[in-house]
């Protein structure tokens, strides 16, 4: 019990004592000279640009980025620029697409055309599969 | 999640403590400022969605962290620190008495003149010279508890280490303080 006791007033007297150092200490952290003081402030908006840029819908509403910390484009350009650039990649891939499909129907029509030709002439179809016909066609055109 | 305005006002508030901290243990001030830059910065990055009652543990478990990669990349030990640790361990403190070190204030509180501010910033230089000979592991707990107002299970969490070692560590380095000051002829 005396033990008990004779630890909670060194306690006591413990916090006290570091309650006076936590003084000193405070007015010190106070006394921080104008440039620290700066220096510590940058470092604090550069923490806090660190959160925002893990938010890309926050990102866009940050503006220029300050030089001192190195960087020289802005961040709203920069996206401009990706957007720009991958429409126009869609524009030319959505081109290519309608060239080849464009393409692909005049060949079907131009075979169309010939299949119901061919259908329609007096001639029958199996005489367009004999070689002999065909040397005679050539010979006479 | 804390907000923007939540980590802007915590990092404000340790800001200046948290300096002060890095530059007792690296005793550089370029270095202590590149401390606390890279502290927020890994606070804000990777712990930036926490809760902003977490925030004070987590900083100061990252700045200690900082502080301990500086020391790893410079290779560099406080023999200070070391011989410090060697005198106090083991060491019986028995005839120290706290009441020898807590004088009462003398008189009624008057304007200082300019030898008192001169005395006084004496005073807090040579405290702070005292705090930054503490081993590392003694001043860590010692600002933790009683600077940065974390309970012991907060402490042992930054710390990383028991909630009894954090009790024996502030014990340890307020007795170191408290002796050292009293050996220097200083009253706080």
């Amino acid at each position: 019990m005396k033990m008990r006791r004779h630890t909670a007033l060194e306690a006591g007297l413990e916090d006290r004592f570091a309650g006076r150092i936590r003084h000193v200490l405070d007015e010190s952290a106070r006394k921080l000279p104008a440039e620290r003081v700066h220096q510590l402030e940058l470092a604090r908006k550069m923490a806090l640009r660190a959160q925002r840029s893990d938010h890309p819908v926050a990102q866009w509403a940050t503006g220029p980025v300050i030089a001192t910390v190195g960087g020289t484009a802005s961040e709203g350009s920069r996206f401009a620029r990706f957007g720009i650039s991958t429409a126009l990649v869609v524009l030319a891939a959505a081109g290519l697409i309608g060239i080849f499909q464009v393409e692909r129907q005049r060949h079907i029509d131009e075979l169309a055309e010939i299949d119901s030709a061919m259908l329609t002439d007096d001639i029958p179809i199996s005489a367009y599969a004999d070689h002999g016909f065909n040397a005679f066609l050539k010979e006479h055109k | 999640m804390a907000s923007s305005a939540e980590l802007s006002q915590f990092l404000e508030g340790v800001e200046r403590r948290a300096f002060k901290q890095s530059v007792y243990a690296v005793r550089d001030d370029e270095a202590a400022l590149d401390i606390v830059q890279d502290a927020m910065i890994k606070l804000a990055e990777r712990y930036g969605d926490k809760p902003a009652a977490e925030l004070p543990m987590l900083f100061q478990r990252i700045l200690q962290n900082t502080i301990n990669d500086h020391f790893r990349r410079q290779k560099v030990r406080s023999t200070w620190t070391v011989l410090f640790s060697s005198l106090s361990t083991g060491e019986d403190n028995e005839e120290f008495d706290f009441l020898e070190s807590l004088e009462s204030e003398p008189g009624s509180a008057k304007a200082e003149s300019a030898a008192d501010q001169v005395e006084r910033a004496q005073t807090m230089a040579l405290i702070e010279e005292e705090i930054a000979k503490l081993p590392a592991r003694q001043r860590e707990a010692f600002l933790l508890r009683y600077w940065e107002d974390l309970d012991v299970a907060e402490t042992a969490t930054a710390m990383g280490c028991s909630e009894g070692s954090v009790k024996t560590h502030c014990s340890r380095a307020t007795h170191a303080l408290a002796h050292a000051l009293r050996a220097k002829g200083i009253k706080i």
